[in-house]
């Protein structure tokens, strides 16, 4: 079970039969649907972390990327912390499908700081379906 | 003051704030599809998605479920918009 604003770890992610890891992201909605005749019930974006700070200075110009942090941070396993999300890009999933756990929680103010940050993209959304 | 309505009291204002923030968190609205109807969109696959996306590597304690990650916003200056 998860909840909008959850953050949750995928894993095994399938692209065509091809397993391409482990990744991060946060519940934009829950509500059931439709999209191209296949069933989804929950909406995500996807959340990365940064390379170094050629990246970041990068990754940061970049309109759709929506700039995090987190308490996670752990020099030991060069986890830091601060990261982006991905918010032109809306993941579709059917959660009997998918194996996945809740890992954590955006705090509630932010999470509508990201949904008016959509709200105002003023790129294409890019709809990724592969994974229904 | 005496020292056990002094604890008492404290334990009242935490409560009180974990409270607000179950409420909070119930709360939450979650992306309006139909306002996003009128943006132009286009169906991409995972694998062009992900491609430039580093996952982040958490700590054993969240692995675990020791501990939940809680996510807020930097002060980076966004320079995109």
């Amino acid at each position: 079970m998860c909840d909008v604003g959850d953050i949750i770890l995928v894993s095994n992610y399938n692209d065509s039969g091809n397993n391409i890891g482990r990744h991060s992201f946060v519940v934009l909605s829950e509500e059931a649907g439709k999209i191209r005749g296949l069933d989804y019930d929950m909406i995500c974006n996807v959340i990365s972390s940064f390379k170094n700070e050629k990246q970041h200075d990068k990754k940061m110009s970049y309109t759709g990327n929506f700039p995090i942090a987190h308490d996670d941070f752990d020099p030991i396993n060069g986890n830091s912390n601060r990261g982006y999300i991905k918010a032109e890009q809306f993941y579709y999933f059917n959660k009997s499908k998918l194996n996945y756990m809740v890992i954590g929680k955006m705090k509630p103010e932010i999470f509508q700081l990201l949904l008016e940050f959509i709200d105002g993209l003023e790129i294409p959304i890019q709809h990724i379906i592969d994974n229904l | 003051m005496d020292k056990r309505y002094k604890i008492n009291e404290e334990a009242k204002e935490v409560f009180k704030r974990k409270k607000v923030c179950i409420m909070e968190c119930k709360n939450l609205k979650s992306l309006n599809l139909e306002k996003l109807n009128s943006k132009k969109s286009i169906i991409v696959s995972s694998k062009n998605a992900l491609k430039d996306v580093t996952p982040i590597n958490w700590s054993n304690d969240i692995l675990s479920g020791k501990k939940k990650v809680t996510i807020s916003k930097t002060k980076d200056k966004h320079l995109g918009r």
